[in-house]
């Protein structure tokens, strides 16, 4: 409870520093203040993620059934965040380069990511039922997590690329001003709390299905 | 384990020679897909970059004709359990893992003397694209093995392979056609960091897919 109402705190502040406190980007402008959605929902999207795959070693190293159920909740929230990653960016795209898709590098990364979440339920869908299923789920979330940074931070690098430079670069260095950093932090703390809400939501309402199952 | 490695090899070649699945689906598929290109576009393609894709895309997917058939065969015919009575898992994995590296490197080889033969394409950089096919390859084969065991557990023969390893290989399969790209060109380049990252990508899936076999592979 004391979580909720703390996100709940944050993301209103964030939501009033995105629109009314900082000040628009130089040359982006106004469209400027997407980008306090969109770096903390991709931020979101490779958490779930990330999560999904440690959450599924945790499960083959120790085989406690809780582990799959916290790795499937994080892949359900994780896909649900990577869509509205690809909404958000392909706005902004629009507004920016004109079109709402332009295979540019880092944009069709995160497509990637998308289909790696698509895949997996393709997979928990065959395998339900099937006793094997958690052991045939865990494994390929965590390939797909291993192969994960070669797609979203390898690859999009080694090719030219429309984004702007990343917030943090490879000379190491924050390429944002003092009130958007700041702005961007918060953001990314109320996602972040956001993420971590809806997770133990998840986890409760599979329990609960489980449960049902059982009865 | 070398020894029970090459005999699951052996016996995993013997199979193929009686069968010939493998052979016939790879030729079968190369040359009718390398055909129908051919026939729809009068064997001209202008573009390096669509020539590389094309190319990919074909080695691509007559490797997902027969990647997880070693696995599926096992499956189907029950003789996965005696193979995990007599061998460790991980003896079971590399002898897949090198069968599937064979395979993928005799497939690219094979689609580029088709591709080249029937639709006229310049290669500038002969060496290079031999060693980027056989870095691509070998790429595949290491990334997509253990999914092959996962689909063929999975009990799902048709598109579920596919589903399942495309999100994962794309990374190689974009670096893999941006260089094969430039072996099209007359621009002198260095294909190193292609290459290094198709090894390096390789290199990091196939450890932990050689961790992760044993957790799936048994109780059949």
């Amino acid at each position: 409870m004391i979580v909720i109402l703390l996100n709940g705190i944050v993301m209103m502040l964030s939501l009033y520093l995105i629109y009314i406190w900082v000040p628009p980007a130089a040359i982006l402008g106004e469209t400027s203040r997407i980008v306090y959605l969109h770096v903390p929902l991709a931020w979101v999207s490779c958490l779930a993620f990330a999560v999904a795959g440690i959450a599924s070693l945790s499960f083959l190293k120790k085989s406690k059934i809780n582990y799959i159920v916290y790795a499937r909740s994080s892949a359900h929230i994780g896909l649900f965040f990577s869509i509205l990653t690809v909404i958000t960016g392909s706005l902004w795209a629009k507004v920016m380069w004109g079109s709402y898709w332009n295979w540019d590098p880092r944009e069709t990364s995160i497509t990637l990511l998308l289909l790696l979440y698509i895949a997996y339920f393709s997979l928990q869908q065959i395998v339900s039922g099937n006793p094997k299923a958690p052991m045939l789920e865990s494994v390929y979330l965590i390939i797909a997590f291993v192969a994960s940074p070669f797609l979203i931070f390898v690859a999009p690098r080694l090719y030219p690329t429309l984004h702007p430079e990343p917030v943090i670069n490879a000379q190491g260095q924050l390429m944002l001003d003092t009130e958007m950093r700041l702005v961007l932090a918060i953001s990314l703390v109320s996602f972040t709390l956001l993420y971590y809400i809806l997770l133990g939501l998840w986890v409760r309402i599979y329990v609960l299905k489980s449960k049902l199952h059982e009865e | 384990m070398i020894k029970a490695l090459w005999r699951n090899i052996q016996k995993d070649i013997l199979i193929e020679f009686r069968s010939r699945i493998i052979v016939s689906i790879v030729l079968s598929f190369s040359v009718i897909v390398t055909i129908s290109i051919g026939f729809a576009t009068g064997g001209i393609i202008n573009s390096p970059l669509l020539h590389a894709a094309i190319l990919w895309i074909i080695i691509f997917f007559s490797g997902m004709n027969t990647l997880s058939h070693v696995f599926f065969r096992e499956i189907e015919e029950s003789t996965a359990l005696f193979g995990v009575i007599h061998y460790p898992a991980v003896v079971i994995y590399l002898s897949k893992l090198l069968i599937n590296c064979c395979v993928m490197v005799v497939i690219a080889i094979m689609v580029i003397i088709i591709y080249v033969f029937v639709i006229s394409v310049s290669v500038y950089h002969g060496i290079y694209l031999i060693a980027i096919l056989i870095a691509g390859s070998l790429s595949l084969a290491f990334a997509t093995t253990v999914i092959g065991a996962i689909a063929a557990l999975a009990g799902a023969r048709g598109g579920l392979f596919t589903i399942l390893a495309f999100p994962v290989v794309l990374p190689l399969f974009t670096v893999a056609i941006q260089s094969t790209a430039r072996c099209f060109e007359q621009q002198v380049f260095s294909p190193l960091s292609a290459i290094i990252f198709l090894l390096a990508f390789s290199m990091v899936l196939g450890m932990v897919s050689y961790l992760l076999f044993p957790y799936i592979w048994r109780e059949f």
